[in-house]
């Protein structure tokens, strides 16, 4: 059990800064973490408060039509999203944190029984997602108190069976990223591959899930209607509602039995297999024996260029990590000219119909472009490498220029084709056109500038699995909510002067907001050139 | 060729590495930096080669101030730290024509040194595979070719015996001999003192961030060897 508490103690401090800031001396460095954690906890305050919005919103929909009885789809949306939330970040962390982990070989050398080893793994798995489960769920829960009249029971149930929302779905989670693993590789492009199968699985299931709220989407209709897309979308979300919002007992400890079964299950296979899973990931394909041939040269920024691109297509996670976003713009700007302006204002149900989409379009390709960007944890992926990027005879500019620049492969060819689509779709003006190209464009520029500023003053070079870093670092949260506040933002200054009544030119004022994000690129840019030396000297 | 005057360097938290070191290395130099574990070599030595910035002192690299041409100075400079932390998500041969690019190493006599140190450290065959396959011992050799690709004018080198096999750190001193009659320097760091001896006209040895003794070897040894010398330095602080 100490060995248990101490692996797990290990994980959880490479995971968070928290012992850095414990134990550095540098006043400064603590003082800075300190802050960051604070603010951290700040950006769950604040998620736990939309998702408390969401939540009520829901609770209200189903006021207004007259089904307080039916208030338990609350809690029980909200466990079937906790579940499929738990369930997409773990199938990419199976590999890096379940298994394959970088200190793989200096954990299993230690004298300590293997079951430890893979308990320790497990349960970290298990508390981050509980974690995320509880931010979900309490939200819930509490509107669930406020607007539902719960029975006695939900005090006792709800509570306990939040421990168990995310068993199921780190079981299926582990057993599909195990699986793309193994596929994977038994090929040579082990990476690509991966890739092509992650790809194909999160837009089937948002194909999927999309399919299923279109058919909840009409509240009007009977609750089998509701319970059916819940049942559609999560099966376990359904025996979830009985037990703990009916007081059902039986069904309540069939969940907790399942979950605990399903759970034991993976326990056990990992338990017989780990060693030869692990072997099997981290073993790398040998090729024939390499002969030199003639070498392709390029200037020092086509290096670093070439360099990057190949760090970014080497790392599955840090691929699906940053090009989802861009990824479901292209899919959402292609369907939205398949299906055509009228059917997707029905579709989405917005207020203003058909106008709305012309009139936010640009801002909607823009928005998808500022939800991830590659630079955002570019610096911290340096690791014990980083030395190489500091002795070189390669300007600092050109260095984080090269950076930049993959993060701008990724982004303008996405923007090119969803403002085709648009343009295809909505047939606008010149000046739209324009606009629909050259928003996300700036935006997409932003981003990529903000996150490498960012991570070059919040970097983490010692980092002992990708996903620190990729998914989990400050840096990679400061960069989203900067990039959700740059959306937010002019929406809403725009919605303020319509609600104000003060005449306005929806054009003129995206051209207005392009423009200033347009200039923001130059002075972001400036400060780069400026500062970029010092910068990458201080790391 | 690299000149050091009243080097210092404290870490955030007031730890002062480095304090007040000076010294010269010319042309023609094998420059052995001696001392024990924490007494500043690798900060010295991460200060020259530019990867670790400092705040007092000044480094002249072939004349050239580090600080005000840093690119400048890095061109004429290899390096090859202790634990050979190379990129692993590329092939062998893709980091020696990174190299290649980054010091504008033209084509052809590109080719031909990776073909010939390559093949001296017998690594050639395995250069189509990914570093993150590499032994210790292959990832240093690679580090150890890059380092040579570009006909460095300071060659500087921490550790860097370790994890070499016999064959490969005799090849390793001969080049390091040879690129020295040819007129350029090499500074190193060791633990290993019958090595620093048979191999280094000058020495320095450094405790607690500060110069003890520095000179040409027989002058700093006198009658005594190196290791006797070392022991004595020691125990004295």
């Amino acid at each position: 059990m100490n060995d248990l508490w101490r692996l797990l103690r290990i994980q959880l401090l490479g995971f968070f800064d928290i012992n850095i800031a414990f134990h550095t001396r540098d006043r400064k460095v603590r003082i800075k973490k300190l802050l960051l954690s604070g603010l951290m906890l700040l950006v769950f305050l604040t998620i736990m408060g939309m998702f408390f919005m969401y939540s009520y919103l829901l609770a209200s929909q189903l006021k207004k039509f007259g089904m307080i009885s039916s208030m338990e789809y609350v809690p029980g949306w909200m466990m079937a999203a906790a579940s499929l939330a738990t369930f997409f970040t773990t199938v990419y962390k199976t590999h890096g944190v379940l298994l394959g982990f970088k200190d793989y070989e200096q954990i299993m050398s230690l004298p300590i029984p293997v079951e430890t080893v893979i308990a320790s793994r497990i349960l970290l798995l298990y508390l981050l997602n509980v974690f995320y489960t509880l931010i979900i769920m309490i939200p819930a829960g509490i509107v669930y108190i406020m607007e539902g009249e719960p029975l006695t029971s939900f005090y006792v149930l709800f509570p306990v069976t939040l421990l168990f929302v995310p068993l199921v779905p780190i079981v299926a989670a582990a057993g599909l990223g195990i699986g793309i693993s193994m596929i994977s590789s038994r090929f040579k492009h082990r990476n690509a591959v991966t890739l092509v199968t992650s790809f194909l699985l999160v837009i089937g299931i948002l194909a999927f899930s999309s399919g299923a709220e279109e058919m909840a989407i009409d509240f009007k209709t009977v609750s089998d209607v509701i319970m059916g897309a819940l049942g559609s979308v999560y099966p376990l979300a359904i025996l979830y509602m009985r037990g703990v919002c009916r007081g059902d007992w039986m069904a309540a400890s069939l969940f907790i039995g399942v979950s605990i079964l399903v759970f034991t299950g993976l326990v056990l296979l990992l338990r017989k297999h780990f060693l030869a899973l692990n072997a099997r990931m981290t073993a790398q394909p040998k090729t024939a024996d390499y002969r030199l041939q003639s070498l392709k040269t390029g200037t020092p920024f086509w290096a670093l260029y070439r360099k990057e691109i190949l760090r970014y297509g080497a790392s599955p996670l840090y691929v699906l990590n940053t090009s989802m976003g861009t990824v479901l713009g292209i899919l959402f700007c292609i369907s939205f000219a398949f299906f055509g302006q009228e059917r997707t204002a029905r579709l989405l149900e917005l207020p203003g119909g058909v106008e709305t989409i012309r009139t936010f379009a640009p801002m909607v390709a823009a928005g998808f472009m500022v939800l991830a960007c590659t630079t955002d944890c570019a610096i911290s992926l340096e690791g014990k490498s980083l030395w190489i990027m500091k002795s070189i005879p390669a300007e600092p500019f050109t260095i984080l220029m090269s950076k930049v620049a993959v993060n701008l492969t990724i982004q303008l060819p996405a923007v090119l084709i969803c403002g085709l689509s648009l343009t295809y779709a909505l047939k606008p003006g010149p000046f739209e056109i324009l606009l629909l190209f050259l928003m996300p464009a700036a935006y997409g520029v932003f981003i990529a500038l903000t996150g490498l500023i960012i991570n070059l003053k919040n970097p983490n070079f010692q980092w002992t699995t990708e996903t620190v870093v990729i998914k989990q670092s400050m840096a990679v949260l400061m960069a989203l909510v900067v990039g959700m506040l740059s959306i937010a933002l002019p929406v809403g200054v725009m919605i303020l002067l319509v609600y104000l009544r003060i005449p306005l030119s929806a054009l003129a004022f995206l051209w207005n907001v392009t423009l200033l994000t347009g200039f923001l690129d130059f002075v972001l840019l400036y400060i780069l050139k400026s500062n970029g030396a010092r910068w990458i000297n201080a790391l | 060729m690299l000149q050091i005057t009243n080097l210092s360097k404290t870490y955030h938290g007031g730890k002062k590495a480095v304090d007040g070191l000076s010294l010269e290395v010319k042309a023609g130099d094998i420059f052995g930096f001696i001392g024990h574990n924490g007494a500043g070599k690798t900060t010295t030595i991460k200060a020259m080669t530019g990867v670790l910035d400092f705040e007092e002192g000044e480094i002249l690299i072939n004349g050239t101030d580090l600080k005000k041409e840093p690119v400048l100075c890095k061109s004429m400079i290899a390096y090859i730290p202790d634990n050979p932390d190379l990129y692993e998500h590329l092939t062998g041969i893709q980091y020696l024509n990174f190299i290649g690019d980054i010091f504008r190493i033209p084509k052809s006599q590109r080719e031909e040194r990776i073909q010939h140190f390559s093949d001296l450290f017998e690594l050639t065959r395995d250069l189509g595979d990914l570093i993150s396959a590499y032994s210790h011992g292959m990832k240093q050799k690679l580090a150890i070719i890059s380092a040579l690709i570009h006909e460095p004018k300071l060659l500087v080198l921490d550790e860097p015996f370790v994890g070499l096999d016999p064959k490969a750190a005799f090849a390793l001193k001969t080049l390091m001999q040879t690129l020295c009659a040819q007129g350029n320097a090499i500074f190193f760091s060791t633990h290993v003192l019958e090595v620093a001896e048979k191999l280094c006209n000058k020495i320095a040895i450094i405790q607690k961030g500060k110069l003890v003794a520095c000179g040409g070897i027989d002058e700093v040894r006198g009658d005594q060897s190196l290791e006797s010398l070392f022991l004595e330095l020691i125990k004295h602080e």
